[in-house]
């Protein structure tokens, strides 16, 4: 927690004040009982109406006071949490956003969206409870103790035994308990996890008639989640009952000694009612620290999965370089990429492309076909070998210079919540017209003129599009962009052969000037590239045309055969 | 939800924990004793205290007290842990049950029922939902038992100790709950604003996260970051908002609490005071002494309590409720029929198809006119583009959905008089989907033949050209894959299901012919291994690859739910249709 302390930069004032408001009023709530013990030994004792009246309106008074405080403690903290929790949101988007893809890919988007919402969330809920509590529940605890030796010195170590006792249990329930409930989780996990496979699996257990066994399965694993959680409930629910016993046979202890010192003139009346009450805020202030401790170790646990995330390693940026225009526009050099595995991912990438050249790139699923336009749009960094782009390292050029390079349209084709034309100013800012042309190459003008055109609305992740839909707006974003380097990545896996054929015509036509890396699985698709790369399970077994592969290369001969 | 619903959601999870009556009854009990004792504790307190005095102090009778007390606060705390232990545990008991029942329906529910939710929907229903509900049942009969319990003792012992005083702070309640009332509406409004704004921030940040790759290439990492800060902005006024209403139920309560507390002090200050001998106490019957005074002060403190802890509960009970009713929405969906009665003959002569049609909703109309007949021992092969209906041919005759129209024939007759179990069993399948679950690899294989020997199960994997893989593990068969089999390949897996297909030696074969995720020397095997499973069975393939269904029997072509070529393959060469130009278009001839 502490290295993400720096994200209360802006609301340090009030994360100081806050505490140290609710400190005010937790002395104020000390003193009251020596206000009623006051009432009780001298008011009470002397018949005095007037002074009993007086001293309870004093009490109101100073509640007053006291909860003016703690509103001021409550907004400050509130407000620094909250600005906290902002910060830390910003902080970790961005972060996500250098993130190396293969880390981002690694850790998945579902778990990086919890990372930002809930885990900062609960980071942030704990922040505020740190604050609120964070002060006032010890200085209670040790103020009452304290308090209670000022009004009887004689009896000082009831009160401390019992506040120092119940604490030691309170710490060892918890620490007993935590591993349990750990183990309750783990519990869960399996449950849910035979849950999971077993949605999956729901036509071969059909098919096979496995239900019964499937049910049984779940069945042992529901009873041993039942099972650890009981003993875990045991463990914990010991804390509330063993604290308020401990602290009542104080009150016991406190009425039996103290009585011999009411008797014997050392103590009065007033302050052994005094001393009591001063017990029972020992018993509330432990149970608000337990519970703070439980939301601060929740806190903690969500802060070092922030953290971790914060302290991944970054995408490195380039210097800047001046691409080469006499240069070739790729070159790989015995390039290889590695996810950090024994096998590379792809390897062994050795080829030259041009202006005006098409490297098709064919492969089955896993062959490390998308690894490569990963290599080229700087996705991922070579662990080996060279790529460059015009000539320089592709880790030479800055972000900026890299994407007016290279662009890619991705397998998955991602667009944005907004509309038609927001998504096509990624590619250019530019006017309608070229943007309906580029959508006309595309063949996406026909479904989009159907609907409202530039202006069709885009759900969030392009949802009210169809998988061929988004790919052919897809691949009109990356037209747009007029970047030398095109990396088409199975980008129009999802239209028939027939539109396929036509789009990538269209395509061809605009990129006379342009050298195209074409990856499909469609052998079809890339018979007429100049190069065509054949990779089989990250490795390249083929480079050469098309002519040159049916005769040498048996996998792109049996690609091709097998239609 | 409405009221009506909510209660009965409610009334079924206590019929629900009903069934566990021990556990409940013993566990609420423990809790009302033992709650009792604890609030008893503050008027023996303040007997004794009433015995200490300056120089006349009676330590007999303290004694006394002193032993009551203890006794009566290590009662107490027995039985309160044993009663939250119980109480747990039934919390814990019933919703076991419920996700017993729950697992068992996600196995009896019509496979349209499943597939309208999302997995992750369906299994959040048994985490989080069950969580969520454990908790609600836990809470909610414990807060409401225990604070039904110390409303009701505070109530007792402060009219034995003095009416006047009492009246006074039940007088005062209304104040403590009206301000609790307050606050959880307060509570609410900024809630539902501050958890909107985080489905906001949630959807963008899924959004640009999976865009990631498009956000760097097209340089607008910066415009996403100023999109998501526009939430955060957000999030911030109503996380503070939010935030500060929440931190508010505190302090406030305390400050109404000490309002009672110093009332409680004034009056009954006054009232020992009257009290003293000859007082007018006396006269209306409510006398009051130091003791009885600081056991009032105690209850003033206490009576609030289950008003202020309403709030919480309340929260956790609508969750609790909300999330009953999404997990018993699925209990009441209807069970998929068994189907009829009629006995499976093997061999099964034909499978007939005549103008069936389906629908996965009934306002858009998908497969329709399907005609086909397949002979015993024929190879029928499904192609088409995606979403053409193949797969959907091979659901209806496995009888995971049912035809909406047509007839569809099983050995002669109408497949919907046979035991739906019955014909499923007759077929063995191998899916594009390669499921194996957490378990041994001969588990994995034996899962369509349970009781098969070791021999048996090696044969099989030898047929499915398996064994070699196998032979290369440290542990051979034995060896545990993890649900989702991440440490095989997909040709691994693929074979691994053949493997359990040839072991079942099912009377008919379905196979999703899925090799495009197999790395060439996998797929050699993949091939072999569905070359020998056909041989001279009853065979559906559902083909990627034209080249490997060149020799079907019959060769169905689809398109948008219709069949518009069917034949062999020298036919639909010769007719020179779309069959013919997937071929050419896929590269090959």
């Amino acid at each position: 927690m502490s290295k993400l302390l720096r994200y209360f930069k802006g609301y340090v004032p009030g994360a100081i004040a806050a505490p140290l408001f609710k400190i005010i009023e937790a002395i104020i709530e000390l003193i009251l009982p020596l206000v009623v013990a006051y009432m009780i030994d001298v008011a009470i004792a002397e018949e005095d109406t007037g002074l009993v009246i007086g001293l309870g309106l004093a009490m109101v008074g100073m509640t007053a006071v006291g909860l003016g405080f703690s509103l001021a403690c409550q907004y400050l903290a509130s407000r620094s949490a909250v600005g906290f929790g902002c910060n830390l949101r910003r902080a970790l988007y961005a972060k996500v956003q250098r993130l190396r893809l293969g880390d981002l890919d690694r850790m998945g988007t579902g778990t990086l969206v919890n990372r930002i919402s809930a885990d900062v969330a609960q980071t942030q809920q704990g922040a505020a409870m740190f604050l609120r509590l964070l002060l006032r529940a010890p200085f209670i605890a040790v103020g009452a103790i304290v308090m209670s030796a000022i009004v009887a010195p004689q009896l000082w170590y009831v009160s401390f035994a019992a506040g120092v006792l119940a604490f030691a249990v309170l710490l060892i329930v918890m620490k007993v308990s935590v591993p349990r409930f750990v183990d309750v989780q783990k519990k869960l996990d399996a449950e849910t996890q035979i849950t999971g496979e077993t949605i999956k699996g729901e036509r071969v257990i059909r098919a096979f008639t496995g239900e019964k066994r499937a049910a049984e399965k779940f069945a042992g694993a529901a009873d041993a989640h039942r099972k650890t959680s009981f003993v875990a409930a045991a463990v914990s629910c010991l804390l509330n009952p063993l604290a308020s016993v401990i602290v009542n046979l104080a009150i016991v202890l406190l009425l039996a000694l103290g009585s011999g010192e009411v008797d014997g003139g050392a103590i009065s009346q007033g302050d052994l009612v005094a001393l009591i009450n001063y017990m029972t805020q020992i018993l509330l202030a432990l149970m608000a620290i337990s519970t703070l401790l439980v939301m601060v170790s929740r806190a903690l646990s969500s802060a070092a999965r922030i953290r971790a995330v914060l302290e991944m390693p970054e995408t490195e940026e380039g210097e800047g370089a001046e691409p080469d225009e006499n240069a070739p526009l790729i070159e790989m050099k015995n390039a290889a990429f590695s996810f950090g595995g024994e096998e590379n991912a792809v390897g062994g990438l050795n080829f030259t492309l041009r202006r005006g050249e098409v490297l098709g790139v064919i492969g089955t699923t896993g062959s490390g076909k998308s690894t490569l336009a990963g290599l080229l749009t700087r996705f991922y960094s070579a662990t080996e070998g060279e790529v460059r782009i015009a000539g320089n390292d592709v880790r030479d050029y800055t972000s900026e210079q890299l994407n007016s390079l290279v662009t890619i349209a991705p397998q998955k084709a991602l667009l944005f919540s907004g509309t038609v034309r927001s998504n096509m100013e990624f590619g250019k800012e530019t006017d309608d017209g070229e943007m309906r042309s580029a959508l006309e190459k595309t063949e996406a003008w026909g479904f989009l003129s159907r609907k409202k055109g530039l202006d069709t609305a885009v759900n969030q992740k392009g949802s009210n599009f169809s998988g061929g839909e988004k790919q052919r707006l897809s691949l009109a974003r990356a037209l747009l962009k007029s970047a030398p380097v095109l990396v088409l990545d199975d980008a129009a896996s999802a239209l028939d052969y027939v539109t396929e054929a036509r789009v990538m015509k269209n395509i061809m036509a605009e990129c006379g000037d342009r050298a195209v890396v074409n990856i499909s699985q469609r052998p079809g698709s890339l018979r007429h590239a100049d190069k065509i790369l054949v990779l089989d399970g990250g490795k390249v077994v083929g480079l050469g045309t098309h002519e040159e592969l049916m005769r040498g290369c048996e996998l792109y001969r049996r690609m091709n055969n097998n239609g | 939800m409405k009221t009506k619903e909510r209660y009965s959601v409610t009334l079924r999870i206590l019929s629900l924990a009903l069934r566990h009556k021990k556990t409940f009854i013993f566990g609420l009990a423990a809790v009302v004793v033992g709650t009792a004792l604890s609030m008893i504790a503050p008027i023996l307190v303040g007997h004794a205290i009433d015995y200490v005095a300056f120089g006349g102090t009676d330590f007999e009778m303290i004694t006394r007290y002193c032993v009551i007390i203890t006794a009566c606060v290590t009662a107490s705390g027995v039985l309160v842990w044993c009663g939250n232990v119980l109480l747990s545990n039934l919390a814990y008991l019933t919703v076991r049950d419920l996700r017993k029942r729950l697992f068992s329906k996600l196995l009896t529910l019509p496979l349209s029922v499943i597939e309208r939710h999302s997995r992750g929907d369906l299994m959040n229903r048994m985490s989080t939902f069950g969580e969520n509900l454990s908790d609600g049942l836990y809470q909610g009969v414990l807060q409401l038992s225990a604070g039904a319990v110390t409303l009701l003792v505070t109530l007792v012992c402060m009219y034995t100790l003095n009416w006047a005083v009492a009246t006074l702070i039940v007088l005062l309640t209304p104040l403590s709950a009206f301000v609790a009332a307050k606050i959880a509406k307060r509570n609410r409004v900024t809630f539902a604003e501050q958890s909107e704004n985080m489905s906001r921030l949630s959807g963008a940040a899924e959004e640009y996260f999976s865009g990631s790759r498009v956000l760097r290439a097209y340089g607008r990492v910066d415009e996403s970051a100023e999109e998501v800060e526009k939430i955060n902005r957000d999030l911030f006024g109503s996380g503070v908002r939010s935030q500060f209403a929440g931190a508010l139920v505190n302090p406030v309560s305390r400050f109404v609490n000490y309002i009672v507390y110093a009332a409680a002090a004034i009056v009954g200050g006054i009232f020992v005071i009257g009290s003293g001998a000859g007082g007018w106490a006396d006269g209306i019957g409510a006398t009051l002494t130091v003791g009885a005074l600081s056991a009032f002060l105690t209850y003033a403190n206490q009576y609030a309590r289950p008003f202020n802890d309403v709030t919480s509960v309340t929260a956790e009970l609508q969750t609790a409720s909300a999330a009953g009713r999404t997990i018993f929405a699925l209990l009441d969906e209807a069970d998929e029929d068994k189907g009829g009665t009629e006995k499976v003959e093997l061999p099964v002569s034909s499978i007939e198809f005549e103008n069936a049609s389906f629908s996965y909703n009934p306002k858009t109309p998908f497969i329709e006119g399907l005609t086909f007949r397949a002979e015993e021992g024929q190879k029928i092969a499904l192609v088409g583009t995606t979403g053409s209906g193949k797969t959907t041919v091979i659901n209806l005759i496995m009888r995971f959905y049912d035809i909406t129209g047509g007839r569809l024939e099983f050995d002669g007759k109408d497949i919907e008089s046979y035991p739906r179990a019955d014909v499923r069993r007759s077929f063995g399948m191998v899916l594009q989907d390669t499921w194996l679950f957490g378990g041994t690899i001969k588990e994995n294989i034996a899962y369509g033949k349970p009781d098969a020997t070791d021999e048996e199960i090696r044969a099989a994997a030898e047929a499915a050209h398996l064994d070699k893989f196998v032979s290369t593990l440290e542990n051979g068969y034995d060896t545990v894959i993890s649900g989702d089999g991440e440490e095989l390949s997909e040709g691994q897996k693929q074979l691994i299901t053949i493997a359990r297909v040839f072991l079942a030696s099912p009377e008919m074969l379905i196979l999703d012919e899925a090799t495009a995720s197999v790395d060439a020397m996998t797929e050699r095997a993949v091939q072999a291994a569905f070359a020998e499973l056909t041989g001279g069975r009853t065979t559906f393939v559902v083909a990627h690859r034209l080249s490997t269904i060149r020799d079907s029997d019959l060769i169905i072509v689809m398109d948008n739910g219709r069949i518009i070529e069917k034949g062999s393959h020298d036919e639909l060469v010769a007719l020179g249709g779309f069959y013919t130009q997937m071929l050419k278009a896929a590269g090959g001839e």
